[in-house]
């Protein structure tokens, strides 16, 4: 007497993709034998022809409104990237000016200080915060803005 | 070129394409699959309310991580994961049901859409099995029917069904037989055409 439930078991496996090539093969050698299992793999396939015929209508105008977002979106990351590039140069040529800058006075300092027999360090001093400290405050102001946009772009990323 | 070397090579450009945030990809992508994610989407949802905006939302994620695509696997599956991912977070966020339920769990389970309107699936059918099964499929739990519509419409293999519904695949097994067992009831308890 055939267990009918195994069979049905492999039947299932079979259809989900997870039945192994001999248990396949014991079941294409029983099915010519049996009417019910045969019966159960019909109804099982029918089942799953039948959502062949169903027909999901796309909403009208929902093409056409995913590519104008799609549209959108895509510029402004692109306008996102290209403010980050900016950034990025800008803040590059803002760090070389203020060292190449802040050394150079350095220099001039030095040399001042040596021809007018001047101290050295509160001239170092003065250098420092009048004119190296302002210029990290100028560059990180003009740095802000670039900044601001970006994370503002990175917000209405994270949907 | 073999069939494996001919989707490598689309899955690669696709990925190439989605790096690059080719727009003209894009769009044919959006063509190429909208249907099917609509589709999916509704056997997710059991419903239309949140399909549009769920698949705006999608091709607009795929837009922003297309980079994540690495072209190694097919597209689609990458595809479904982001828009059950999206489903996912929106259902929460309204707080209407979870669709991370346990198999073995009955209390989470998702309870089935109650409205006196047709079911998606009932306004879709287009032939006498079709209706009766639409009847299944609407009081069918989303899992089970996710399980289905990726199985035997979108012929996921039972890894890429693992990994889009971020289960094991013996459980992803489990829901097929379990999804296709509740169709075969309705055929079978119902006369045929």
């Amino acid at each position: 007497m055939p267990d009918h439930s195994q069979f049905r078991d492999i039947i299932d496996q079979s259809l989900a993709g997870a039945a192994s090539t001999q248990a396949q093969q014991t079941l294409r050698e029983h099915l010519p034998t049996c009417a019910a299992c045969r019966q159960y793999l019909d109804a099982s396939n029918c089942a799953i022809a039948g959502l062949a015929d169903f027909s999901f209508p796309i909403s009208p105008g929902l093409d056409s409104k995913v590519l104008a977002a799609v549209a959108a979106r895509a510029q402004q990351l692109q306008a996102a990237h290209i403010q980050r590039r900016r950034l990025w140069a800008t803040s590059c040529l803002a760090l070389l000016l203020t060292v190449a800058g802040s050394f150079a006075v350095s220099q001039l300092g030095s040399l001042a200080a040596a021809t007018f027999h001047l101290q050295t360090a509160p001239l170092h001093l003065g250098l420092a915060t009048f004119w190296i400290t302002p210029s990290v405050l100028i560059c990180m102001l003009l740095l802000l803005p670039g900044f601001q946009t970006v994370l503002g772009s990175r917000k209405g990323l994270s949907l | 070129m073999t069939l494996a070397e001919t989707l490598d090579t689309d899955t690669q450009q696709i990925a190439r394409g989605l790096r690059h945030r080719d727009l003209a990809l894009l769009n044919s992508l959006v063509l190429q699959y909208q249907y099917r994610l609509v589709r999916y989407l509704i056997y997710l949802l059991g419903s239309r309310d949140l399909v549009d905006d769920l698949v705006q939302e999608t091709w607009l994620r795929v837009l922003e991580r297309g980079r994540t695509y690495d072209g190694q696997s097919r597209f689609e599956p990458w595809l479904f994961t982001i828009a059950r991912n999206l489903a996912i977070d929106t259902l929460r966020k309204r707080r209407i049901v979870s669709l991370d339920t346990n198999d073995d769990d009955p209390e989470h389970a998702i309870a089935p859409p109650i409205s006196q309107t047709p079911s998606p699936f009932e306004q879709a059918a287009r032939t006498q099995d079709a209706h009766r099964l639409a009847q299944s499929l609407a009081t069918l739990e989303p899992i089970y029917r996710e399980a289905l519509v990726l199985r035997f419409q979108e012929d996921l293999s039972l890894q890429e069904m693992a990994n889009v519904v971020g289960a094991p695949v013996s459980t992803v097994s489990t829901r097929i037989y379990r999804g296709l067992a509740a169709l075969r009831a309705h055929m079978e308890g119902t006369p045929h055409a």
